[in-house]
């Protein structure tokens, strides 16, 4: 069983690989087959984590005998769950728009996602690269099924933490296009745009797509904090408590909110909506990685909390 | 043995003043293909005929005859003295209609319009009974070599005039063209020329702001638009997706202080000044303002020039695919002949994108 969850998991971490490999070449080639090899590719790949996620719970449940198994409860199984949400919603964008150019923009951010999901051991301590070999046992020591902290073993941990994850996978969407936004308005508004303005979609394009993906991440994070506060009430026995990572969760919900409200009411288009786009992701970098290092009560992939 | 011959006359051998007699009509063409795929020399035919060439391919058994006789019908649309016509055989002939279809032969490097013209060239022969196995077969390569090596080099990539690299821009600023309203200010030439450009995408709705009313009516009418006086500028401005710029006045027309009011009104919706006017209509500070893109004819002659280059540096690769192209034809036609048919080779190209499609290659000698 962990084979096959190891294996997947390999073949998948590849697939992105390839899948960029193929959007990378679509968009210097210009041959539509790149982008379909690329997009295949990338299905296939999640296919593969999906068999990934399914073994480890499998395998976590009959090793362990935890019932409330869920893959996302530490640091490498949070990153690379993260990443695999921003490939899935990158393939939800691609078809919707068949614009294979935005894999450019968005499948290195699940990249890097995946990449940091093998860092864990580094950051603690519990690792260091000196050899080669030392790589291997980096990756085997990160990638441990761990024992779910009594404190995650619920059924709001099934749902509270996928909808935040859905909702920030979005956001990390929105921040690849908002970066192609800016970076063709940039060229088109220098009066010299290089060649390359006519590999990507149009402004108005860019702008409706980054509001749209927005637009339906909004209510999933509003729901995901809600169920948040429902979990708080029944494990804290409060609903709302301060502490930093509600905080930043609250302050990732208003800036998206004011992103919605400007442009909706204030009738904002273009640079500064895809501006708002690059600050609200950052926003929720800081939400999803840095405030475990502030807050105890949510301290689970920084150990701060444990 | 039967030989290929092509004669003919193009912008690169003759004036077009001169050129304009040869050229023939739609109406003409039958009777003037009938004329040369009748007479008896010639077994098989295709005239092609634009602004830019007339040129007629033939399969031969006696080419001195063939040859006088174009010669003979050349002159006679001509009028005084020899045209200053070229002749190719064989190879060369095969070589040179390659060229042609690749837009190698054009007064702009690879442009496109000229594969749609040999196609219906080979469709007028076609159906005038004018073609043959040959010419069937060559033609038909022809077509296929033309999209070949647009597909692998980037001869044909880019706009090649101010008006059509404006029309792109606008396309990179708003996408789909269809719901956009086009604003031209001062009834001009080249501003006519742009709005051809941009209705031809489908741009919804154009208005003509002009200082004398009539001219305005006279260009909007037309192209289905609405005429407006000069003094209406802001408020237009305020409806207007594309601005087109070309009036004959001294100073600016629109400032930067007004666009800035009058972003503020329009919601963040983006505002496209194509300023083709010298001196110039619209202050370039506009371009400073969020939403706003401003070109002027500068701008755009730039990239044109930049476009043209870059296609100019294509040409050798460009050449050289169709010189092989030719060669290959040629060396298939030979094994045809002697009765031992040799298949085309296959290119990769057709394997790996998606612009020819299998049936450009597959049966030409079924």
């Amino acid at each position: 069983m962990r084979l096959i969850e190891a294996w997947t998991f390999g073949v998948a971490f590849a697939g992105y690989a390839v899948g960029l490999f193929f959007y990378v070449g679509y968009a210097l080639s210009r041959r539509e087959m790149w982008g379909r090899w690329g997009r295949r590719v990338l299905i296939f790949a999640v296919g593969c984590q999906i068999v990934s996620l399914v073994t480890r719970v499998m395998a976590a449940r009959t090793v362990f005998g935890q019932n409330w198994y869920v893959p996302w409860s530490n640091w490498f199984e949070s990153f690379s769950f993260f990443a695999f949400l921003i490939v899935v919603g990158f393939l939800l964008i691609e078809t919707s728009s068949s614009l294979p150019i935005l894999g450019v923009f968005v499948v290195p951010f699940a990249g890097l996602a995946l990449l940091m999901s093998f860092i864990e051991p580094l950051l603690s301590g519990q690792a260091s690269i000196v050899r080669a070999a030392d790589l291997g046992l980096l990756l085997s020591s990160a990638r441990a099924i761990p024992q779910l902290p009594p404190a995650l073993q619920s059924y709001w941990m099934a749902v509270h933490v996928p909808a935040m994850f859905v909702a920030y996978a979005a956001f990390t969407n929105a921040f690849g296009l908002g970066l192609a936004y800016l970076i063709q308005e940039r060229q088109i508004k220098s009066r010299r745009p290089a060649e390359f303005i006519y590999r990507l979609p149009s402004l108005e394009e860019l702008d409706r797509l980054i509001y749209k993906v927005i637009f339906l991440a909004f209510p999933v994070l509003t729901l995901g904090i809600i169920l948040g506060a429902r979990w708080a009430y029944e494990a804290w026995g409060r609903y709302w408590g301060w502490d930093p990572k509600e905080t930043w969760a609250l302050i990732t919900w208003l800036i998206y909110l004011a992103y919605l409200h400007v442009r909706l009411a204030g009738g904002w288009r273009g640079r500064r909506t895809a501006y708002f786009a690059l600050f609200g992701f950052a926003v929720v970098l800081f939400t999803y990685v840095g405030v475990n290092y502030l807050s105890v009560l949510h301290g689970f992939l920084s150990g701060v909390g444990r | 043995m039967k030989k290929l011959l092509l004669i003919g006359v193009s912008h690169k051998t003759a004036q077009v003043e001169r050129r304009e007699r040869l050229s023939l009509s739609e109406a003409a063409l039958p009777d003037f293909l009938g004329r040369i795929s009748g007479a008896p020399a010639v077994a098989e035919a295709v005239v092609l005929s634009t602004c830019n060439r007339l040129e007629v391919y033939v399969l031969t058994e006696s080419p001195s005859a063939a040859r006088e006789l174009i010669e003979k019908e050349l002159a006679a649309r001509w009028g005084e003295g020899a045209p200053p016509w070229y002749v190719r055989e064989d190879l060369a002939a095969v070589r040179h209609l390659f060229h042609v279809a690749a837009g190698l032969d054009s007064l702009v490097i690879g442009e496109g319009e000229i594969l749609g013209q040999v196609k219906r060239a080979y469709e007028a022969a076609l159906g005038a009974r004018g073609t043959g196995k040959f010419t069937n077969v060559l033609f038909q390569r022809a077509l296929y070599v033309g999209k070949l090596v647009r597909a692998e080099t980037r001869i044909s990539e880019g706009a090649t005039s101010s008006a059509s690299v404006a029309v792109s821009l606008a396309g990179k600023i708003f996408g789909d063209l269809t719901e956009k309203n086009i604003l031209i200010v001062g009834a001009g030439k080249m501003a006519e020329l742009s709005a051809r450009n941009l209705l031809s995408q489908k741009a919804a709705r154009l208005t003509v702001a002009n200082r004398t009313l009539d001219k305005a009516t006279e260009l909007a009418g037309p192209l289905g638009g609405r005429a407006v006086p000069l003094e209406d500028l802001p408020e237009e401005l305020l409806v207007a997706d594309i601005v087109i710029c070309s009036t004959g006045a001294p100073t600016p027309l629109v400032r930067a202080a007004d666009v800035r009011d009058i972003m503020a009104r329009r919601r963040g919706r983006a505002l496209f000044f194509i300023d083709i006017a010298v001196p110039r209509d619209v202050e370039s500070e506009v371009n400073g303002i969020e939403n706003v893109y401003l070109y002027n004819i500068d701008d755009l002659q730039a990239i044109v020039s930049e476009t043209v280059g870059r296609r100019r540096s294509e040409i050798e690769k460009a050449t050289l695919l169709a010189d092989r192209k030719a060669e290959e034809f040629c060396r298939c036609c030979e094994s045809w002949q002697a009765g031992r048919p040799a298949p085309f080779a296959h290119s990769d190209f057709l394997s790996r994108s998606s612009v020819g499609g299998p049936a450009a290659d597959a049966t030409f000698l079924e």
